[in-house]
């Protein structure tokens, strides 16, 4: 490993002590686990508000609102587009100041105003498009033409196609036995009840696959402030204060 | 490259390893790849940067105009990029699928967490995105597509032992349950 200077050798020890301190919590609940998280949680907000102003509130709100206003002390454009720009630009502000009548008990109503604007709003514009996403386009990757997986399967197109076509089966028959162990309006038996029975296990069967990958996040995120811990023990064992 | 960071956590991430990856390769800001920075609420600037990137980031994150930069000239949406690369931990990529793809039609690539994998294979199958990476897994395989085995193909030497071990532990748990009768009594 490369000589590190003193700076990132510093950095790279605090780094390794809040994460040892984040590990303490395996033992039990301390001092050293408590103020790494009082840290984090500090830090983050500190952080975001600082973001949140230069990036977001100077460069969306605060300066376009400054180029409408000193607009007007030019003589290009009509006076109407000007007054009509200011309108557009102090409105976003306005409609959130609103949200500070919650602090004032008479007028807190106000506060619900913006929040109806913004959920009309967003209302509009995402149910259609989940709809569209989220359960027309899914349905419709389930409808899969038979003529084409029995070709894909029996018609000798290959090993890739007759594995999707295989695939393709496996998704029809999941579906619809995933639902039916969700239908209760019949009695699960004979046919129902083993279609019932096999969507249950194909929901196991996913569910399995889920906490699989769950666990491997898990272990991989061990893993790399482990590699973490190496790096920096190697580091240290290496650092000739250089 | 364009890119940009929907998670106020990402930020700094990105920052660092675009900077040290354009280093490697040689790449230029603003010639080769910007950085838009951040902003709040993910679904309102997805949808703004459909129509126009300027509408979200009118500056980048080192507050340069987005017209000065050579690389953006002609670059107004996603219809002027060839594809969108969404790296993300959190369900913010039903965004990305919902608007980016479900509206204007950009063409949708995921890396995400294992933890939240399993939930969008749905969409690789419907064709909603074109490609997948799901967590270290995904990481490793991608490795071993460009030929370059690094930290990922590393580390799932220690998941797939750890994952051995979990398989053992539950036969030996299931084995236990067997042998000490209480199926029965149950």
């Amino acid at each position: 490993m490369e000589q590190v200077s003193i700076a990132t050798m510093l950095w790279m020890t605090v780094a390794a002590f809040l994460t040892l301190c984040i590990f303490s919590f395996l033992y039990r609940d301390n001092p050293f686990y408590r103020f790494a998280e009082h840290l984090i949680v500090g830090i983050s907000a500190g952080y975001w508000i600082a973001i949140l102003y230069h990036t977001s509130l100077m460069v969306l709100w605060v300066n376009p609102l400054y180029d409408s206003v000193a607009a007007f002390g030019n003589s290009e454009g009509s006076v109407a587009g000007k007054i009509g720009m200011l309108i557009v630009n102090i409105s976003p502000g306005a409609i959130g100041v609103l949200m500070f009548s919650r602090f004032f008990k008479k007028i807190s109503w106000i506060s619900r105003w913006p929040i109806a604007y913004y959920l009309g709003v967003s209302a509009g514009i995402a149910l259609p498009l989940y709809l569209q996403s989220f359960v027309i386009r899914q349905v419709a990757a389930n409808m899969i033409d038979p003529r084409s997986v029995f070709a894909m399967i029996f018609m000798g197109q290959g090993v890739a196609n007759f594995i999707q076509g295989i695939g393709e089966i496996i998704i029809i028959i999941g579906s619809i036995c995933g639902l039916a162990y969700f239908y209760f309006s019949a009695e699960h038996k004979g046919v129902f009840g083993v279609a019932a029975r096999l969507g249950i296990w194909i929901l196991m069967i996913g569910f399995g696959a889920t906490f699989g990958y769950t666990v491997m996040a898990r272990i991989s995120l061990l893993v790399g402030r482990l590699y973490y811990l190496i790096e920096w023990v190697t580091a240290l064992s290496g650092f000739s204060g250089a | 490259m364009l890119s940009t960071s929907l998670q106020i956590s990402g930020v700094l991430l990105i920052e660092q390893d675009l900077r040290t990856v354009a280093n490697e390769y040689g790449k230029v800001y603003g010639k080769d790849y910007v950085f838009l920075g951040y902003k709040p609420y993910p679904d309102n600037v997805i949808l703004n940067m459909g129509e126009n990137f300027r509408l979200s980031f009118p500056k980048d994150y080192y507050n340069n105009n987005l017209d000065d930069l050579p690389m953006m000239a002609g670059v107004t949406n996603y219809s002027n990029v060839a594809c969108i690369v969404n790296i993300n931990a959190t369900s913010g990529v039903d965004s990305w699928i919902n608007y980016a793809n479900g509206r204007y039609g950009a063409d949708l690539a995921l890396g995400v967490t294992a933890v939240i994998a399993t939930d969008y294979y749905a969409f690789l199958q419907s064709g909603q995105i074109f490609g997948l990476m799901g967590g270290l897994k995904g990481a490793a395989e991608y490795e071993r597509l460009i030929n370059r085995k690094a930290v990922a193909n590393r580390g799932m030497t220690s998941v797939s032992v750890a994952h051995l071990f979990i398989i053992l532990f539950i036969i030996i748990g299931n084995v236990a349950f067997f042998a000490s009768g209480r199926d029965k009594r149950a």
